[in-house]
């Protein structure tokens, strides 16, 4: 998959991205990854995303329908296309060319 | 001492060991006592390697004999392989303070290489070092072990932190065999794994995933994508490891290559589909019982065969399902199978949509252990073309009797062996007991047994003559009805009821034989099954050609005979009848022969009938005699001869040879008249006339004279005997006093228009005989004339022409006969002359040859059909000719577009030719032909049936060699296949 396809494409207007981060129990690991994207989100997308944390344990339902197969997921719903990127989001080059940013 | 790397004392110890020995290394006198309390082997070396001191466990380790350790580097105990091992970790000891330490292997007392960690620290004074030995064997055996079964393993192990999924925190190698990386290129690329699931099984896998975190272990199985593209299908099986506090610590798993298995699973679940589907689908019956004869599955086709829903029908005893005697016999079939384990019938079957035959194969079907549970069928409904077969073998059947009727009438030359050829063949097509045929005797009116074949084959027995409307034969005869029974024993026609019992006999079947509604005979046959209307039609198709056959053998007889008769006829009209047979050397004389010789009446030898004869006359007679024997050359002699009672007698003998079919002369027929009295009335007129009543009372014949005015006043004394009156004379005209009531006045008038007009007088009347018979007379009467022409006297003579006349009669009809016989004949007939011209044609020939009488007659044949000259027409018909045999051909005549059949018969006079038009026959050959033929391709399209029938087990062979299984159907493995097909025609 190239990542880098898209990148340059985003409008720079008020659109709001939708980020997903499914994880399997409050752990440190997935504490770090919530805490890796927050921080991102914070100093790229300040006031123009929603970032919801799902947890395999309590919500599989909207795992399963996200056909989640690793964990941390991190899933950009909006805009499309769909992104996934797995792994504890440390990497922060990695990140930012997963999220177009 | 093994035992001690495990011991509680751990990994401490040869620190603290190494510690004390740096010490007491300083203190050298303590050192041997300190080293001896150790329970490690421990070593001092000096700054090369070499031993310096050992302690107890040391000299147990390399088998140093009390303390008498070698001066010897430590190096010579390691394997080589180590030994650069032990040099850097001295090097590095040397360099530093701090303890170092590396694996290696030594060579223990015992020559074994063992693994030990060796813990080395150099000596306070820098000279050496000290080194202590912990064995690790143990552990290093279950690291490969481990290694071992981890790498080596087909499963890939993996290892995830239990909030860390799909991160692949360890994973066997051979992971790069199964998908195409590395596991470090997972480690890379964390959105690697999840890349390469198979798109379609991202629910499967997702479900996997919630599953193990949610019960503690999963087993799901899809699909990833290698690195080449290839698809592999992998089953995971993943456990959740909980750390102390039941928290998830890892999620540890097995990947497992399942491709081939999957693949295998798909195709065999297509193939069951496949087979499931066709079986279901099959026009073929299908169906399994179970072995305590129940239905346990049967397709569709089944259900429409039995008319029972298969829902209602399944699990039910087969009894439920089928009529008693059918269920019955299938349980037997089953019986069967069970023991021979595969049975094929081919049977009718009463079903619900009527009668049907069903090819059937059944075989067993063995459970897991091989135990038979149930027994599988399949049948196949044959019966169009069983029906299609048996009409067809029917059909064959009744066009080969037909043909070989017909050969039999057309080929056969003798009546009887035609017959008895007829009587055979019905015998042999209908299985019939016996057959048989009887002809008419026109003049008796009595069947006679012509031929008889099957149960009895003598024609003389009790039915040999049988008068029409006697027994059941002559019934038929006399009613010309047809009589067919398939019960004949509530038959009251059939008089011998026990006869018939007897010989089991069941159907009876008589014909009239009828050629236009004129009898010729009867054809009857008896069975001992009985007959269908097919075959009783069969039979009545060719009583008419039989019929019409003996028609034609019998005109031929009659036209033989009555040909020569005509011929002599011709020359003469007073004939008495005389047969001479080679064979016999007898001549046998008509009464009128015998009555001329005066002798007595038998057949005389024909030396006896030549003695006749005046010696005088008897060279002439043998000579004429020996040359028509010889040559066929005929006679006609006027001879005399002597009587029996010694009277002199002018007689003339005409003599005729009769050949046979093959030319052969067999008899010689003659005619033989007295003209003794022609002679001498033909002296008699020579005398004068005065000399006319002398004469005219010693003529054997009436002479009379009647005046000018026509009365008679004379009648010679012939006349006188001839009546048996003596007073004709006296009484003036009482001559009609002696004639026949009903010619009286006929006569007169006629007698009075010659007296009157002058003319002529002759009529024939009959005249009442002295024994009081009135016989035909011819009776003449001229007038003399004197000089002026005035009638002066009428000379009359009455002549018996009653047997003439008798004869001509029967000469007329016989004429008529012959010209109605050949006229109604169904064969073409015409005559030639020697000239080549035609002579005779009838009616068939004119249709079949398309030209009439009028135009023929008289014309010469080649000239007529030229076309006919160089082929078989011409060449026969000169050969029959050249060797005055009969010849029969077949051609065919181009312009006409027919065949004909040609029979031809020379004689002196030409040449008779019977022909017929069979074209039909051969086109019926031809026909016969193409049934054959079209059998030929029912019996291919039969095989076909059972080819496909062996397509279907070969399928099933094929199907479970993909399973792994041994062919089920020996008799469709290829090797056995054997192409043989019946010969036809």
């Amino acid at each position: 998959m190239n990542l880098n396809s898209a990148k340059g494409q985003r409008s720079p207007s008020d659109q709001t991205d939708h980020l997903r981060l499914y994880v399997a129990g409050t752990t440190p690991r997935s504490a770090r990854a919530l805490e890796n994207i927050t921080r991102l989100c914070e100093e790229r997308l300040p006031g123009r995303h929603r970032l919801e944390v799902i947890d395999l344990y309590q919500q599989s339902d909207l795992a399963k329908a996200a056909q989640i197969v690793a964990v941390p997921t991190l899933v950009r719903e909006a805009p499309l296309p769909v992104r996934r990127i797995i792994g504890d989001l440390s990497d922060r080059e990695r990140l930012l060319a997963g999220l177009d940013l | 001492m093994a035992d001690y790397g495990k011991n509680q004392v751990g990994y401490d110890l040869p620190t603290q060991t190494l510690a004390g020995t740096r010490i007491m290394k300083n203190i050298p006198n303590h050192l041997p006592a300190y080293l001896a309390m150790l329970p490690v082997a421990c070593l001092i070396l000096n700054e090369d390697g070499v031993i310096e001191q050992a302690n107890p466990a040391a000299d147990r380790l390399f088998g140093f004999e009390n303390g008498r350790f070698p001066q010897r580097p430590f190096s010579d105990f390691l394997p080589t392989g180590h030994r650069a091992t032990l040099t850097a970790l001295l090097q590095k000891t040397a360099e530093s303070d701090a303890p170092t330490s590396h694996e290696l292997q030594v060579i223990t007392a015992n020559g074994r290489c063992v693994w030990y960690r060796a813990e080395a620290v150099s000596t306070a004074d820098q000279a050496g070092c000290c080194l202590v030995l912990t064995d690790i064997d143990n552990y290093k055996q279950a690291e490969s072990q481990y290694q071992m079964l981890v790498e080596q393993n087909p499963a890939i192990i993996y290892l995830d932190q239990a909030d860390e999924i799909g991160s692949n925190n360890y994973m066997s190698p051979q992971i790069e065999k199964l998908l195409g990386y590395s596991p470090a290129a997972y480690q890379e690329d964390p959105n690697l794994w999840h890349e390469q699931v198979f798109a379609d099984d991202y629910d499967a896998a997702s479900a996997g995933i919630l599953e193990v975190l949610r019960t503690g272990e999963a087993i799901v199985e899809y699909r990833m994508i290698h690195k080449d593209g290839r698809i592999v299908w992998v089953r995971d099986s993943a456990v959740l490891v909980r750390d102390q506090q039941g928290e998830p610590a890892f999620i540890q798993g097995f990947l497992e290559d399942i491709t081939e298995t999957k693949v295998a699973e798909n195709k065999l679940r297509e193939t069951q589909t496949l087979l499931s589907s066709l079986l279901e689908h099959a026009p073929v019956s299908i169906f399994v019982d179970t072995v305590d004869g129940r239905l346990r599955l049967a397709n569709k086709q089944w259900a429409e065969d039995v008319k029972i829903g298969r829902e209602e029908a399944m699990g039910r005893p087969l009894e439920e399902l089928y009529p008693p005697q059918l269920a019955e016999r299938y349980l037997r079939e089953n019986e069967e199978v069970i023991k021979k384990d595969y049975i094929v019938n081919e049977a009718w079957v009463d079903t619900p949509h009527g009668p049907r035959c069903f090819y059937t194969v059944k075989f067993a079907i063995p459970g897991a252990d091989g135990e038979i549970t149930a027994v599988g069928g399949v049948a196949l409904d044959v019966t169009a073309h069983k029906r299609l077969e048996e009409e067809l073998h029917e059909r064959i059947k009744i066009a080969e009797f037909q043909a070989t009727i017909g050969a039999a009438l057309s080929e056969t030359a003798d009546l009887r062996q035609m017959l008895q050829k007829c009587a055979q063949a019905i015998l042999d097509t209908f299985d019939a007991a016996f057959a048989r045929i009887w002809t008419l005797n026109d003049e008796t009116q009595i069947l006679e047994l012509q031929a008889s074949a099957g149960l009895y084959t003598h024609l003389d027995g009790e039915h040999s003559r049988i008068p029409v409307g006697h027994l059941k034969i002559g019934h038929i005869a006399q009613e010309k009805e047809s009589h067919l029974s398939n019960n004949i024993s509530q038959d009251p026609l059939i008089q011998d009821q026990e006869w018939a019992q007897q010989q089991g006999l069941v159907a009876f079947a008589g014909y009239p034989l009828l050629v236009e509604n004129k009898l010729v005979g009867t054809l009857a046959l008896f069975a001992r099954h009985t007959l269908n209307e097919q075959q009783l039609q069969a039979v009545a198709t060719i009583v008419n050609n039989v019929a019409l056959a003996i028609e034609r053998k019998q005109n031929e007889e009659a036209l033989r005979h009555s040909q020569l008769l005509l011929q002599i006829a011709g020359k003469t009209a007073r004939i008495g009848g005389w047969i001479f047979d080679l064979d016999t050397n007898r001549v046998t004389w008509s009464e009128e022969v015998r009555a001329i010789h005066q002798a007595p009446p038998n057949s005389p030898l024909l030396d006896e009938a030549i003695n006749y004869y005046v010696p005088e006359h008897r060279p002439i007679i043998k000579a004429a005699f020996e040359a028509c024997i010889r040559n066929g050359t005929p006679y006609d002699k006027e001879l005399q001869i002597l009587t029996a009672r010694g009277n002199r007698r002018w007689v003339r003998a005409i003599g005729q040879a009769v050949h046979n079919k093959k030319g052969k002369i067999t008899q010689v027929q003659g005619a033989f008249q007295d003209i003794t009295e022609q002679k001498e009335v033909k002296n008699s007129l020579m005398q004068s006339q005065r000399r006319f009543r002398q004469l005219a009372d010693i003529m054997p014949l009436s002479v009379w004279m009647a005046e000018p005015d026509g009365t008679v006043d004379y009648a010679n004394r012939f006349f006188d005997r001839y009546t048996g009156t003596h007073n004709l004379r006296v009484i003036p005209d009482g001559w009609t006093a002696v004639l026949h009531p009903d010619d009286v006045e006929p006569a007169e008038a006629a007698w009075a228009e010659s007296v009157q007009t002058g003319k002529p007088f002759s009529i024939e009347y009959r005249i009442r005989r002295h024994d009081g018979s009135y016989q035909w007379n011819l009776v003449r009467a001229t007038p003399i004339r004197n000089e002026e022409g005035q009638i002066i006297k009428w000379y009359g003579t009455a002549t018996d022409i009653h047997e003439r006349r008798t004869m001509e009669e029967e000469m007329r009809r016989l004429a008529n006969r012959l010209t109605t016989t050949l006229e109604s004949i169904t064969d073409a007939f015409f005559t030639l002359d020697r000239g080549w011209r035609f002579t005779y044609i009838n009616q068939e020939a004119e249709r079949t040859l398309e030209r009439t009488r009028g135009e023929l007659i008289g014309k010469v044949i080649w000239d007529e059909f030229a076309p006919a000259l160089g082929t078989a027409f011409e060449l026969e018909y000169r050969r029959a000719f050249r060797e005055n045999s009969a010849v029969t051909f077949e051609e065919f005549y181009p312009p006409l577009k027919r065949w004909f059949e040609v029979n031809a018969y020379p004689s002196e006079e030409g040449l008779a030719v019977y022909f017929r038009d069979i074209t039909q026959r051969k086109q019926s050959q031809t026909q016969l032909q193409q049934q054959l033929d079209e059998l030929r391709r029912w019996y291919r399209a039969t095989l076909g049936r059972e080819m496909r029938i062996l397509d279907l087990k070969q399928e099933i062979n094929a199907l479970l060699a993909q399973v792994g299984q041994p062919p089920r159907y020996q008799s469709a493995e290829p090797s056995k296949e054997a192409d043989n097909e019946p010969e036809f025609g």
